[in-house]
C-alpha cells in the first residue's frame, strides 16, 4: 500500500504538469485575449496597433508561448504563484484570503450534505417501498430539483419585501467574529448541502439495498443480530465504497463550483475568483487557481482509492 | 389406497415479454415510480408534440402584453418580450428533454467504457487511463465551457458536448468502482476458467452486474444536466437566446422579475422540479426493478425483518 | 363617545387614510429639495459597486476604472458643484447625473488649481492653492503640496507605459511640456493640434500623487500606500468584499454654496463601498436600508418606485447603449448606399421598440449624442430636426421597401450581425431581426461572448453588421464616432462633410458656443445619411433614501469623477435611526 501511495504521488506531477500546459496554452489561444480587452479601454486610441503592442510587451505576452510557460514554472517551484495581469496584486496572498471562505462554505455544506443524505438514504434502504422511503426520498429528489440560484434568490428577495431583512451582505472572517461568521454562512451552506445531498442520497440508498441482498446479510439475521447491529457492522461499510467516490467527487465542486453561490450571497471565495479571472482572461490567476485545484482533486481522488482500499479488503493494489 | 397428495409446486406462469413484464411489475411494485413513469410520458409527448400543443410561438414577440398576469388568453401570462408562457414552456419541455437525454446517453456511454475496460482490466491499462481521468478532471468545467464557446460560438451542441464529456469522464470512476467491487466474485472466475473471451465477459457477465448503478448515473445525469445547463445560464454561458430552456429562463427572466412578475419564476421552476423530480423517482424504479440481486430470493431483507419478532 | 374617544377614532382614522393613500401613491413626484436646514456632521454612506476596483493609480491602468481615487486623490480641476442643483441652491445649468463623461470646460471649477489661464491653442497655466495638505501617512506625513508634485504626477502621464495618455495621444503625450516656475504654478505648453486632447485629458483626469511615496513605492498600485490630498482616505480593501474610507480631516475644500457655506468638508465620517456584484442582492441591500444610494435600471427601477418613502432621479446615460453598424466602406455591399440603410431604418419601428421593449421609459434619438443637460447647446431635439430625418424614426415598411428596390435589392438581401451574448443586447436586436424580415432582410444573428465581442471590436474585424457601442459625450468635438480610424467609427465612415466638421469643431475648440454650433448644423445630416442605427435608450435611475441630505442624485461632478459628490451631502443620522427602528 504504501509503495502505492508514493508510486500515485510521485505520478502527480507529470499529470500536473500536463494539465497546468493544456490549460496555459487553451486558454492563450481562445479568442478575445486580455490584450484586447485591455485595448477596449483605451478605445479612442489615435494608433490602435501601436498601443496592442505597448500592451503586449507590458504583459510580457510578447515572448514565445514555451518562455512564458518556463518563467511561470520557475514562479510556481520557487512558490510565487504570480501577479494578475490586471491588479497587479500578488495571487499568492489572493488566494491565501479566498481560500478560507471556499473551504469553510465547502466544509459547512458537506456537513449539512450528509446529514440530510446519509439519514434518508439508509432509512429509504432499510425501509424500502413504504410510505417512510417515498417521503424522504421525495424529500431530497425535490432538493435537488430546483436550481440553487433560484432558491438563493428566493432567500434573498423575499424576506426583503415581507420583514425588512437580508443575510449580511458584507463577509465577516472568523476569526473576527465567529457567531457572525456562522450566521452568514449558514444559509449559503444549507442551500449548497441540499443541492449535494441529492446525489449522495441516492447513491447511499442504491449502494445500501445492494448490500442488504448479500448473502452474508441474510447469515447475520439468520444468527439472530439485532436490527442495528446488521445495519451498522455488516452493511454500512461495505455500502459506502460508491458513496464514498461520490462524496470525493464533489469535494472539488466545493472549491470552485460555488460561484453561483458566492455571487449571491457576497462571499469572496475562489469561485468568484476564477470565473472573473476566465472572463478577464487573467491568464496567472487561471493557471494558479487550475493548478491549486487540480492538486486538490487528484489528492481527494487518491484518498478516495486508499479508502476504497480500507473499507474492502478485497479491493487490492498492486 | 390413499392418494398421495401431491406437494403443491409452483405454478407455471405462462411467460410474459420482457418490457410487459417490467411495465406490470412497475405499476404494481412501485407508486412512485410510475407517477414518475408518467411524468416523463408526459414530457416526451409534450416535447414531440410541442408544434401542435403551443398555442404561440416560442419566439413570437408581443402577442400580449409585457409580463402579463396569467389571463385566459394567456394562461401562464407573458414575459419581459410578450410572449407566451405556456407556449415557451411547452418548447422548453422539447428543449430539456433533448439536452438531458444527449447528455446523459453520451456521459453513459462513456462512463461505461473506460469504467468497465479499466475496472476490469486493471494493471498498467488502469493507471495510465486513470491519469487521464484524473488530469480530465482537474480541468474546471467551467474553463471547459467558456474555451469551447468561445470557439465556437453559443449553440445547443457545444453545451451538449461539453456535458456530455464531462459527465461521462467523472462519472466512470463510479463504473470503475463498481466494476472493481464485483471483479473478485467467483463467478468471473468461472467464466475465464470456461475460456471465456474478456469480451464476452464484459458484456454478458460484468455489464448486467453493474447495470444498477448505471441506471441511477442516467438518471442522475438527465436531471443534472438539465440543472447545469440552468446554472451555466446563469454565468450567460448557456443555450444562447431566444432559446426557451427552462433552466434559461429561470437564470434570466425568472430572477430579474421575481417581485414584478412571480409567474415567469414560478412557473418554469416548478416544471423543472417536477420533471426531475419525475425522471428520478423513475430512474430508481427501473434500478430497483432490473438489478439481478434485488430480484426475489428468500433472504430478502425486507422479507426477512418482517419476519422479525415484534 | 367621550372626547377622548372621538379623537382617537379621528387619530386612527387619519392613520388608515394616510397609510391608504400612500400605499396607492402612483409614482414618486420628482421635485427637487431645497435644502434649508444645516448640515451636520458625521455618519457613514454605504453604496454599492459591481466589481472590486482593478487599480488604484491611473498610470496603471485608465482612470475610470479606479474608482476609489476621486475619493482619495484631487486633480487640476473638478466640476463645479453650484453649477449643478447643489441642493436646490444652485443654478441648475448641470445635472450631474450621468456616469461620467461630462467635460465641458464652462462648467469646470478649481480643485487644486484655484485659477488659470488659458493662452491660445498651446499654453495653460495653473495656480496652485495654497496650503493643500497631503494625507497624513508616510512618506509624505501630511506636508504641503506643491507644484514639483503636480509635474511630476502630469509627465509621469505622458511617459510611463501603461499611462492612459501614453497609450492613447503617444504623439500628443511627447510633445506636450510641463514646468514649474515657481512652487504654486504649473505651466503646460502643446503643440496646437493637440491642444483638445490636452486640455479634456490633463486638468479633470489626471489624479495628482505625492512625488515621494511614487518614487519611494514604485507605482500608487498597492491600496495600501494610498496617499492623496482628497476628501477621504482609504482605510480598508477586502478583495470582493468591502472597501472602506475615513474623513481626511485636513481636506482644503469648504462648502461653497447652501446653508452649509463655509463648512469644513466633508461632513461624512467615512464611505462603506460593498462589492455586490449581484442585482438581486444589492436590491434586496437597498430596500431593507442597508445602502443609502443605488443606481439601476428602468426595469429594476420599477419595484422602488412603489416605495414612496425614497427619493429619485431618471436620466439618461450613454454608456453601454449600444447601436447597429454596418460596413459602409465595402463598396460592393448594400451598405455603402444611403438609400439601402435609410430603407433599414424606416424599416425599424422604433417607435415601437420603445413603447414594448422599454416601457415607453426611454428616448428615441441617442446617436451621435444624446440629450444631457450639460450639454444642451449641443444637441438637437428629434422635433426640430428637419422631416426627413424625423422619418427615418418612424416606421416606413413601404417606403423601406421602395427604396431598397430602387437601389438595386428588390428582394432584400441577408447579413450577418454580431452581437454580446446578453439579454438586454440580444432582446432588442431581435425585434430588429423580425421587422426586418418583414421587407425581406435577413438577418442572421452571431451571438458572441463578451470578450470574443470586445476582440471583435477592438480588432474591426467584423463582415457586415455589429451590434456595439459609441464614445459618450465627452468627445464630442473630436467627433470618433463618425469619423477617423479609431474603435468607436464602428460603421468605418469616411465623409468629407463630416470630416470638415470635424476639423472645423477642433480649430474652434475650446470656443465651446462656436463647436457647439456646428455641431447643431451637423446633426441632421449625418443622421439622414444613416450611417449607424441607433436603437432607442432606455432610461436609468438613482435612488436614495431621505436621510442623505444634500443630494439631488449626482454621481460624477466633472470628467469621471465618480463618487466626490460625497464629499458635500451629510447624512441624518436621527432620521436614519428613526425610519430603521419601523
Amino acid at each position: 500500500m504504501r509503495a502505492y501511495i508514493t508510486r500515485r504521488l510521485l505520478l502527480l506531477i507529470p499529470t500536473l504538469l500536463i494539465v497546468t500546459i493544456i490549460v496555459f496554452c487553451a486558454v492563450r489561444f481562445v479568442p478575445g485575449s486580455v490584450i484586447e480587452l485591455m485595448a477596449a479601454q483605451i478605445g479612442e486610441a489615435e494608433n490602435m496597433e501601436e498601443a496592442i503592442q505597448s500592451i503586449k510587451h507590458g504583459l510580457g505576452l510578447d515572448v514565445p508561448i514555451y518562455v512564458q510557460y518556463g518563467r511561470w514554472l520557475g514562479g510556481i517551484l520557487t512558490g510565487n504563484l504570480g501577479k494578475s495581469l490586471w491588479t497587479g496584486r500578488s495571487i499568492g496572498e489572493e488566494m491565501l484570503n479566498r481560500l478560507p471562505v471556499s473551504i469553510e462554505l465547502g466544509i459547512l455544506a458537506l456537513i449539512t450534505a450528509l446529514l440530510i443524505a446519509l439519514p434518508i438514504g439508509i432509512i429509504s434502504a432499510i425501509r424500502q417501498d413504504t410510505a417512510t422511503d417515498y417521503i424522504g426520498r421525495s424529500i431530497a429528489i425535490f432538493c435537488i430539483s430546483v436550481p440553487a440560484f433560484w432558491l438563493a434568490t428566493l432567500v434573498v428577495v423575499y424576506p426583503s419585501v415581507w420583514f425588512g431583512w437580508t443575510p449580511a451582505i458584507q463577509y465577516i472572517p472568523i476569526l473576527k467574529d465567529p457567531v457572525g461568521n456562522l450566521k452568514q454562512f449558514i444559509i449559503p451552506a444549507v442551500l449548497m448541502g441540499m443541492v449535494m445531498s441529492g446525489t449522495t442520497m441516492r447513491m447511499t440508498r442504491t449502494m445500501m439495498l445492494e448490500v442488504l441482498r448479500q448473502d452474508y446479510i441474510r447469515t447475520a439475521w439468520a444468527k439472530g443480530l439485532k436490527e442495528g447491529v446488521v445495519i451498522s457492522r455488516h452493511a454500512l461499510k461495505n455500502a459506502l465504497i460508491p458513496v464514498v467516490t461520490i462524496v470525493g467527487m464533489q469535494l472539488p465542486i466545493l472549491v470552485g463550483g460555488a460561484v453561483i453561490i458566492e455571487t449571491i450571497f457576497g462571499l469572496p471565495g475562489i469561485g468568484r475568483y476564477f470565473v472573473d479571472a476566465l472572463f478577464q482572461r487573467d491568464y496567472p490567476v487561471i493557471s494558479a487557481i487550475n493548478l491549486v485545484i487540480a492538486t486538490f482533486v487528484m489528492l481527494c481522488n487518491l484518498a478516495v482509492d486508499v479508502t476504497y482500499a480500507y473499507l474492502d479488503p478485497r479491493v487490492q493494489y498492486t | 389406497m390413499a392418494q398421495i397428495e401431491l406437494a403443491p409446486t409452483f405454478r407455471e406462469e405462462r411467460a410474459r415479454s420482457f418490457w410487459a413484464d417490467l411495465l406490470i411489475r412497475l405499476v404494481r411494485e412501485k407508486p412512485l415510480g410510475t407517477v414518475g413513469g408518467a411524468i416523463v410520458l408526459l414530457l416526451l409527448l409534450v416535447g414531440i408534440l410541442a408544434n401542435v400543443l403551443a398555442p404561440f410561438g416560442y419566439n413570437e414577440t408581443y402577442v400580449g402584453p409585457r409580463l402579463a398576469a396569467p389571463s385566459p388568453e394567456h394562461l401562464l401570462g407573458c414575459d419581459q418580450l410578450g410572449r407566451d408562457l405556456l407556449s415557451r414552456i411547452i418548447y422548453g419541455a422539447r428543449v430539456s428533454t433533448i439536452v438531458g437525454l444527449s447528455v446523459a446517453g453520451i456521459s453513459v456511454l462513456i462512463s461505461t467504457f473506460i469504467g468497465i475496460i479499466c475496472g476490469y482490466i486493471g494493471g498498467k491499462l488502469d493507471i495510465i487511463a486513470q491519469r487521464f481521468v484524473d488530469a480530465w478532471m482537474c480541468i474546471p468545467g467551467l474553463f471547459l465551457i467558456l474555451t469551447i464557446m468561445a470557439v465556437t460560438g453559443p449553440g445547443m451542441v457545444p453545451v451538449i458536448v461539453v456535458l456530455g464529456i464531462a459527465y461521462g469522464i467523472g462519472q466512470s470512476r463510479i463504473v470503475r468502482s463498481a466494476v472493481m467491487g464485483i471483479k473478485a466474485n467467483t463467478y468471473l472466475e468461472a467464466a475465464r476458467a470456461v475460456g471465456c473471451s474478456t469480451g464476452r465477459i464484459l458484456w454478458k457477465h460484468v455489464l448486467p452486474n453493474v447495470t444498477a448503478p448505471i441506471i441511477v448515473l442516467f438518471t442522475i445525469t438527465v436531471g443534472g444536466a438539465i440543472l447545469t445547463e440552468a446554472t451555466i445560464s446563469f454565468l450567460g454561458l448557456g443555450l444562447p437566446p431566444p432559446t426557451p430552456s427552462w433552466g434559461g429562463m429561470l437564470s434570466e427572466a425568472g430572477r430579474r422579475y421575481m417581485l414584478m412578475a412571480p409567474h415567469l419564476a414560478v412557473w418554469p421552476g416548478l416544471f423543472l422540479a417536477i420533471v426531475v423530480y419525475g425522471i428520478n423517482m423513475l430512474g430508481d424504479a427501473m434500478r430497483d426493478l432490473l438489478d439481478p440481486r434485488l430480484r426475489g430470493g428468500l433472504g430478502r431483507y425486507d422479507v426477512a425483518r418482517k419476519k422479525l419478532p415484534k | 363617545m367621550t372626547r377622548r374617544t372621538f379623537v382617537v377614532c379621528l387619530l386612527i382614522l387619519g392613520l388608515i387614510a394616510g397609510l391608504l393613500s400612500s400605499s396607492c401613491a402612483g409614482g414618486v413626484k420628482e421635485t427637487v429639495t431645497v435644502e434649508k436646514e444645516k448640515p451636520a456632521y458625521g455618519g457613514i454612506l454605504t453604496i454599492a459597486a459591481a466589481a472590486d476596483p482593478p487599480a488604484f493609480d491611473d498610470a496603471v491602468q485608465p482612470h475610470y476604472v479606479t474608482g476609489t481615487l476621486k475619493l482619495t486623490n484631487d486633480e487640476l480641476w473638478t466640476g463645479d458643484w453650484t453649477k449643478g442643483i447643489a441642493g436646490g441652491h444652485g443654478t441648475k445649468e448641470c445635472d450631474w447625473f450621468t456616469g461620467g463623461g461630462l467635460n465641458r470646460l464652462e462648467h469646470k471649477a478649481g480643485a487644486l488649481a484655484e485659477s488659470w489661464e488659458i493662452q491660445g491653442k498651446d499654453t495653460i497655466i495653473f495656480h496652485l492653492r495654497k496650503g493643500v495638505k497631503w494625507h497624513n501617512k508616510p512618506p509624505t506625513n501630511g506636508r504641503e503640496l506643491t507644484a514639483e508634485d503636480v509635474v511630476f504626477s502630469l509627465k509621469r502621464q505622458c511617459t510611463v507605459p501603461t499611462a492612459y495618455f501614453k497609450r492613447t495621444y503617444p504623439k500628443a503625450a511627447e510633445t506636450t511640456e510641463i514646468t514649474a516656475p515657481d512652487p504654486y504654478t504649473v505651466v503646460v505648453k502643446c503643440k496646437p493640434e493637440y491642444f483638445g486632447d490636452v486640455i479634456t485629458l490633463i486638468p479633470d483626469y489626471m489624479c495628482i500623487f505625492p512625488k515621494d511615496a511614487v518614487e519611494q513605492f514604485g507605482n500608487m498600485n498597492d491600496w495600501k500606500n494610498s496617499i492623496g490630498t482628497g476628501p477621504f482616505m482609504l482605510t480598508e480593501f477586502v478583495p470582493g468584499s468591502v472597501i472602506s474610507y475615513v474623513r481626511n480631516p485636513a481636506y482644503w475644500e469648504k462648502n461653497p454654496i447652501g446653508p452649509g457655506k463655509g463648512d469644513q468638508l466633508p461632513y461624512l465620517d467615512g464611505i462603506k463601498t460593498l462589492i455586490i456584484p449581484d442585482e438581486s442582492t444589492a436590491d434586496a441591500a437597498f430596500r431593507t436600508g442597508q445602502l443609502d444610494i443605488l443606481t439601476c435600471d428602468w426595469e429594476r427601477a420599477q419595484q422602488f418606485l412603489r416605495m414612496p418613502q425614497l427619493k429619485h432621479v431618471r436620466y439618461l446615460d450613454d454608456y453601454g447603449q449600444a447601436c447597429i453598424y454596418m460596413r459602409t466602406d465595402k463598396k460592393d455591399s448594400p451598405f455603402a448606399d444611403k438609400r439601402v440603410r435609410q430603407a433599414m431604418w424606416l424599416a425599424i419601428d422604433n417607435k415601437r421598440i420603445l413603447d414594448e421593449y422599454y416601457g415607453g421609459e426611454g428616448v428615441l434619438l441617442k446617436w451621435p449624442i444624446m440629450y444631457f443637460k450639460e450639454y444642451a447647446g449641443a444637441y438637437v431635439p428629434l422635433e426640430q430636426m428637419p422631416k426627413a430625418v424625423q422619418e427615418l424614426f418612424e416606421y416606413h415598411p413601404d417606403k423601406a421597401k421602395q427604396l431598397l428596390t430602387e437601389a438595386g435589392y428588390p428582394n432584400g438581401f441577408k447579413a450577418k450581425i454580431i452581437c454580446y451574448n446578453q439579454r438586454a443586447y440580444m432582446d432588442p436586436l431581435q425585434m430588429v431581426q423580425d421587422m426586418l424580415s418583414k421587407v425581406g432582410i435577413q438577418l442572421e444573428i452571431e451571438p458572441k461572448d463578451y470578450a470574443t465581442f470586445t476582440s471583435l471590436i477592438v480588432r474591426r474585424a467584423y463582415d457586415d453588421m455589429l451590434f456595439a457601442f459609441y464614445s459618450g459625450i465627452g468627445t464630442y468635438f473630436k467627433a470618433i464616432n463618425y469619423t477617423g480610424p479609431g474603435m468607436y467609427n464602428g460603421s468605418y465612415v469616411d465623409d468629407p462633410v463630416l470630416n470638415r466638421a470635424r476639423d472645423q469643431m477642433l480649430a474652434a475648440y475650446p470656443d465651446e458656443a462656436a463647436v457647439d454650433k456646428i455641431h447643431r448644423e451637423m446633426l441632421p445630416y449625418i443622421l439622414e445619411q444613416a450611417y449607424v442605427l441607433a436603437l432607442p435608450a432606455s432610461y436609468n435611475y438613482r435612488f436614495w433614501w431621505p436621510w442623505v441630505k444634500n443630494y439631488s442624485g449626482e454621481a460624477s461632478v466633472g470628467y469621471y469623477n465618480v463618487l466626490n459628490y460625497t464629499k458635500y451631502i451629510w447624512i441624518d443620522q436621527e432620521l436614519k435611526k428613526s425610519m430603521q427602528s419601523k
